[in-house]
């Protein structure tokens, strides 16, 4: 019997300590034949149909599953994502959106590019449907991306001096992580 | 003491609410709690909502915003800025706003190159059961001018200071 499939997803969240795991380290709660058997693209997360089964996941999170299991979030930032989801349309007035999962997407290819040089980021919830992520060392230190369809639009405060800016994925990654004060290192801590 | 109508002279203090999707750690707002709202189907009336102070004290702000929004539960997030604030980021993104002397009102310049007022007063009557309303509710109207880039540069300018969390 596959274990996974009668695991909710809270069930599963709540075996872990700190770390969604990742095939490596094998999914609590199942033994190492089960793990062997697990598919390698969700890394020991519950397959994306027992979830849907067990409790209703956003779209958003769904359509990105593989690729958010491939991105090894604690525990703490999956669920801050899942929460954001769940805002329904209209969560802040006519014509705000809900997570948009193509912003989720570009969320998650950004954080591919740059997690060996990053901490994880606080993420927030724009009208526009778009995803948020901020990493703060002070007021007079931090940085703040939103991941639009179109570009990245950043903002970086850095000691007096500002950058603002809008551009593609991998332009933005290449800025930051070769930025001398590492803001991808700043945690709020 | 509290007005009927609000002044918004420059020391007058508005108030954001922060949806739980825009709280951060330490009391932090996100950037995303100041960003105008998607264009709706009467952009020429899109505005961003704010409270004024003079109207209404914290905890009557809280209360509407708790019931309209929370449930009627928790903890609400606001966010006190003065006038001034809202007027320089509104600058520092491009937008064109100016003092009347005259009659004692911010103006705004809009896409049209008409001047109109940069804060508006727009009470909401009460509605529900049992009946909420929200005489403080004002428009911080020169937000429809500001698009894509220019509104993270908004945005970003008031996300410095902290929330009260009101119980």
């Amino acid at each position: 019997m596959d274990t996974r499939t009668n695991t909710s997803a809270f069930d599963w969240l709540h075996d872990v300590e700190d770390r969604i795991p990742s095939a490596s380290g094998g999914m609590a709660g199942v033994d190492s034949d089960e793990q062997q058997t697990s598919s390698a693209t969700t890394r020991g997360l519950p397959e994306k149909e027992a979830l849907s089964q067990t409790m209703s996941m956003p779209t958003s999170i769904l359509a990105n599953w593989n690729e958010i299991a491939e991105a090894d979030f604690t525990v703490s930032l999956y669920m801050h994502l899942v929460r954001l989801a769940k805002k329904p349309a209209g969560w802040r007035g006519p014509g705000s959106l809900p997570l948009q999962s193509s912003s989720v997407r570009k969320f998650l290819a950004f954080w591919k590019e740059v997690r060996d040089d990053a901490v994880e980021p606080e993420v927030a919830l724009a009208p526009d449907g778009t995803l948020h992520a901020e990493w703060y060392r002070s007021d007079r230190q931090r940085l703040d991306i939103r991941f639009a369809d179109s570009k990245l639009f950043f903002g970086l405060f850095d000691r007096g001096r500002v950058i603002e800016g809008a551009d593609d994925l991998l332009i933005s990654a290449l800025i930051l992580k070769s930025h001398q004060s590492k803001p991808l290192r700043w945690g709020s801590a | 003491m509290s007005k009927q109508k609000p002044s918004f002279s420059q020391k007058s203090e508005l108030i954001r609410y922060v949806d739980e999707a825009n709280r951060l750690s330490n009391n932090r707002p996100a950037v995303a709690t100041f960003l105008p709202d998607p264009p709706s189907a009467e952009p020429w009336n899109d505005h961003l909502s704010v409270n004024s102070l003079e109207v209404e004290d914290l905890k009557q702000i809280a209360a509407y915003h708790r019931w309209k929004w929370q449930d009627d539960n928790g903890a609400v997030a606001l966010c006190i800025h003065k006038v001034h604030d809202y007027t320089d980021a509104g600058r520092k993104a491009g937008v064109d706003i100016s003092y009347d002397k005259a009659n004692a009102i911010w103006q705004f310049l809009d896409s049209t190159q008409k001047r109109g007022e940069a804060y508006k007063h727009r009470p909401v009557k009460a509605h529900g059961s049992p009946p909420h309303g929200s005489p403080s509710h004002c428009g911080v109207e020169f937000s429809r001018e500001i698009k894509e880039h220019e509104a993270a540069k908004f945005a970003r300018r008031l996300c410095r200071n902290k929330f009260h969390l009101v119980k």
